[in-house]
């Protein structure tokens, strides 16, 4: 924070004490008058009294000492009503202050942190706007928000800036100046009371909007922005930060543990991103327990990849920490923990509705399918038991797949069909036909990645007719073959042929174990759809959404945050639950249920030091940053009161030579 | 030995003349001056007709032979004249070369001379005395020496007003007679009220009003610190051509003043610089005012 007496540093104060000493000086030095006795100063006072009275105007054209006082007067009143004029890099009278709060603005090489000192710097531009000015305050990590509208209520935007909290987010410019974009061009921008009115339409006006002049206060590690938003909206960017900034950052961490093992590996990645090498100690925890310690050297500017191995690891949440070496500062502590989940893997969990399970036992007898999920085979009378009425009541399966068969509604879960169509009328079977010629497969898509349909012959098919949106996955000469079409949450994917008729013949050469047959369509299947489950130990991003599944039938669950504060989550119409709040690092557990971890992983938000002349990236072109660009207002009446301490200085002078008349 | 106030020469120019009133007096001795009264004197005046009552000694007798008439004999009276010299002894008078105070205490000498030998009572006093500390009176050629000594003694450290010193005098002396006030009337606080005391009394008054010429030709420059002799004013000038200028406005305008003043409320006025000659003044100047003759 910038000292309060700042703005008169100590040797300012010389000059008025210089000021009053010389004035001190004059007036010793002032001419001692030569007395004279007289018989009676009675004409003389006469004299002077008659010679001031009429000799006015005269002695006003030669009384230097009452120009000078005139002249004083002015200077002390232009100066007390403090003149100041616009800078030039402001027009327009409508700003936009955009303050970072990512995760790197937290970095202490600015005391307190960056993020303090750029919200000081907002609010010295917003002391400085003029009245009538608006201005809207706008703060950005991943996200974009807008802490406070347009509005002339300078009160409402200091407080707006004084309100913006630190997040642990990864910076997303791009979001920021899309939305500034938005709502600084738009004609009628209002946010509530006092908030700048719609201003009325003028004839001829209505195509160009006023601009608004936008500022991008942060610490400059932004990704490329996309040229045109700056063409439109031509922002000043004030840097925040130091060069010298140092910061040793986990940007990895991944546990897992062996296959039917009690031992489980930590790999974390611990990169150096100071000037200097610097040793710091890796710690492994989990809780209160330390399970091991890594030494390590990192040369500046290269990473580290450091392995624990640990016996006998049991599940929950491993933490990994680096431990400050005494050698150098850390900056950014945000990135010094990392947390990851250890948990057993939890599978997809398949429902197979089919007559016979002839191809599907081959498909699903793989490793990796077998890694993947969990299967339940069904006859299709299944679908008419009250099983079926129970699962349509909960979503405890990820995939649904019916196989030559339909049920009455859908279930609550992805599903493939195959030979079949789903029920309702949105999907709809086209007519039969023979020997189809595949001729395009959508490999782009994740179901048909490393599937090979080109040497594949089809005897029969009824080509799927989707709904609105749906997306071909196979594609014959006389129709699609395959389709994926979404519902609501969910997807429905559709095969318009069987694998074999209903007598066990077959009715494709689609081999069933290749490499790139059935078998890796299958997984395909089971991997897309099942991805749904997170089984915990996922990490996201700060701020993003943590999507999860639970097989227990309950609409509400309670989220515990990293700081102990807990959360209701209701579960959404899709059977899903969403939790926004990840803005802190570190777990977030949930009740009787997996954990996640939420950790910055994010290199450039880690590289705090910032560049000898900071700059936006903004497509081919950069913007400058311009560091001392602080006061938009010039104020004018500092010369003004030094003009009034020469004139003083001046008027004694000659007051003390050559005095009275 | 200080010197005399007046030379032998000057007091034997002064022996010629007389004084003069404009106004009749009543003396109490019968003097060597002609009255416009009608008294006893030889010297005869007039005829007027006999009234009841009058005094059959002044009845012309030779005219009742000849004309069968009664005619008293009127002849003029011969009465003594009261001279007061009233002098402003302030400090300030203390001023010039010779100082204004000298001048002054000439030209009441002078003046009291010619009364004195021309039998009139005359009487000497400063503006600072009380009303009740009269001085003495001085009648006869004989003590013209005395009261040479008693104006040589008076000295300029009376610091009372002119007003308060008319005042007083005019308490001290009830009757009429011939006034003459020797002052600078530089008095701040102003000379108007005095001069009405001075109307109200109904004597002969005249106001000299004397300056030095430093007064009326300062001879000053660069930065002064004036300080008033009396009351230790200080008035801070730095002389340049236009303050000379404006002090001549100045003085130019308060001598007027004064002689409208004066004349104003029926007084003579007569002004003098400390470089006067006396006998010249009073034998010219105050002959034309009609004080001397």
């Amino acid at each position: 924070m910038r000292d309060a007496a700042g703005a008169l540093s100590p040797w300012i104060w010389t000059i008025p004490a210089g000021v009053a000493a010389a004035i001190l000086a004059m007036y010793f030095l002032k001419t001692r008058r030569k007395p004279v006795l007289v018989p009676s100063t009675y004409l003389w006072g006469k004299t002077i009294e008659d010679h001031r009275v009429n000799a006015l105007w005269q002695r006003l054209r030669r009384s230097v000492l009452l120009f000078l006082q005139l002249l004083a007067v002015v200077a002390a009143t232009i100066a007390l009503v403090r003149p100041s004029w616009q800078g030039s890099m402001l027009h327009g009278g409508r700003y936009v202050f955009m303050v970072d709060n990512s995760a790197s603005m937290g970095a202490t090489d600015v005391v307190p942190t960056r993020l303090e000192e750029a919200k000081r710097r907002v609010l010295a531009l917003v002391d400085q706007m003029g009245s009538g000015d608006t201005a809207m305050i706008v703060s950005f990590a991943a996200s974009a928000r807008i802490e406070q509208g347009f509005t002339d209520n300078r009160e409402r935007l200091r407080r707006a800036v004084r309100e913006i909290g630190p997040t642990s987010a990864a910076s997303s410019l791009d979001e920021a100046l899309r939305l500034c974009a938005a709502r600084s061009t738009l004609a009628a921008p209002t946010q509530g009371a006092g908030d700048e009115a719609p201003p009325p339409p003028k004839p001829g006006d209505a195509a160009a909007p006023r601009r608004a002049q936008v500022f991008i206060v942060g610490d400059g590690n932004y990704p490329v922005v996309a040229e045109g938003l700056v063409d439109q909206l031509d922002p000043v960017f004030i840097p925040v930060g130091t060069t010298t900034a140092e910061n040793v950052a986990v940007t990895g961490l991944a546990v897992r543990r062996a296959e039917s093992s009690t031992t489980a590996q930590a790999l974390a990645k611990v990169r150096n991103l100071s000037p200097a090498a610097r040793t710091v100690d890796v710690e492994l925890h989990q809780g209160d327990r330390l399970l091991d310690v890594r030494r390590v050297k990192i040369a500046s500017g290269t990473v580290s990849d450091v392995l624990f191995t640990v016996a006998d690891a049991p599940d929950g949440i491993w933490d990994l920490r680096i431990v400050d070496d005494s050698q150098g500062v850390d900056h950014l502590p945000v990135d010094d923990r990392a947390w990851a989940v250890l948990a057993a893997p939890e599978k997809a969990r398949v429902l197979l509705v089919s007559s016979s399970d002839r191809f599907w036992r081959a498909a699903l007898a793989t490793d990796e399918a077998r890694r993947w999920c969990e299967v339940t085979l069904r006859a299709p009378s299944f679908l008419e038991g009250e099983e079926y009425e129970r699962l349509l009541a909960t979503s405890t399966v990820d995939l649904a797949i019916f196989d030559r068969c339909r049920p009455a509604e859908p279930p609550p879960c992805h599903t493939l069909y195959i030979d079949a169509v789903p029920p309702g009328g949105a999907w709809r079977a086209g007519k039969k036909i023979d020997v189809p010629q595949i001729i395009d497969v959508a490999q782009a898509h994740p179901l048909m990645q490393n599937v090979s349909l080109s040497e594949v012959l089809v005897a029969e098919a009824v080509p799927p007719i989707g709904p609105t949106g749906s997306l071909v996955l196979v594609e014959s000469d006389q129709g699609a073959l395959g389709l994926v079409a979404p519902r609501g949450g969910y997807e429905d994917a559709v095969l318009g042929f069987a694998l074999a008729a209903s007598d066990g013949t077959p009715l494709t050469n689609w081999p069933l174990v290749d490499g790139a047959g059935f078998e890796q369509f299958t997984l395909n299947v089971v991997q897309y759809f099942g991805r749904g489950r997170v089984a915990g130990g996922e990490s996201v991003e700060p701020g993003a959404p943590l999507r999860f599944r639970l097989d227990r039938r309950t609409d509400r669950v309670e989220v515990t945050r990293p700081d102990g504060a807990k959360e209701q989550v209701v579960r959404s119409q899709q059977g899903e639950f969403a939790y926004y709040a990840t803005f802190e690092v570190g777990p977030y557990r949930i009740d009787d249920g997996p954990s996640f971890t939420v950790n910055l992983f994010d290199v450039p938000e880690s590289e705090v030091a910032t560049a000898s002349t900071p700059r936006l990236r903004v497509g081919n072109a950069e913007i400058v940053g311009q560091s001392n660009w602080e006061p938009a207002r010039l104020e004018g009446w500092k010369p003004f009161l030094l003009i009034v301490l020469v004139l003083l200085l001046g008027e004694w002078y000659i007051y003390g030579n050559r005095a009275g008349l | 030995m200080p010197e005399p106030l007046l030379t032998p020469e000057t007091l034997a120019h002064l022996e010629r003349l007389d004084l003069v009133s404009r106004k009749i007096f009543n003396g109490r001795f019968k003097g060597d001056r002609r009255s416009a009264r009608k008294g006893r004197s030889v010297e005869f005046a007039d005829f007027r007709n006999y009234t009841q009552g009058d005094d059959l000694r002044f009845v012309d007798w030779n005219g009742y032979a000849r004309l069968d008439r009664l005619f008293i004999k009127l002849f003029l009276e011969e009465e003594d004249l009261h001279f007061y010299g009233l002098l402003d002894a302030s400090p300030s008078m203390e001023f010039g070369d010779p100082t204004k105070f000298y001048v002054a205490k000439q030209l009441l000498a002078a003046l009291g001379f010619i009364g004195l030998i021309r039998s009139h009572r005359v009487r000497l006093e400063t503006l600072g005395q009380s009303f009740r500390a009269s001085s003495p009176a001085f009648r006869g050629r004989h003590q013209a020496w005395r009261m040479f000594e008693h104006l040589e003694k008076i000295e300029a450290v009376e610091k009372t007003s002119l007003v308060e010193g008319v005042r007083n005098f005019g308490l001290r002396n009830p009757g009429r007679g011939i006034l003459v006030l020797v002052t600078d009337l530089m008095d701040k606080r102003g000379y108007d009220e005095a001069l009405r005391y001075l109307t109200a009394r109904r004597m002969d008054a005249y106001i000299v009003h004397i300056l030095s010429q430093d007064e009326l030709h300062p001879d000053v420059a660069g930065d002064l610190r004036l300080v008033d002799c009396e009351d230790a004013q200080v008035t801070e000038i730095t002389v340049g051509d236009s303050l000379l200028k404006a002090y001549e406005r100045t003085l130019s305008a308060f001598l007027a003043e004064a002689r409208e003043t004066c004349a104003r409320r029926s007084l003579s006025y007569a002004f003098v610089d400390n470089r006067v000659s006396i006998e010249k003044f009073v034998a010219d100047t105050l002959r034309r005012q009609g004080l001397t003759a």
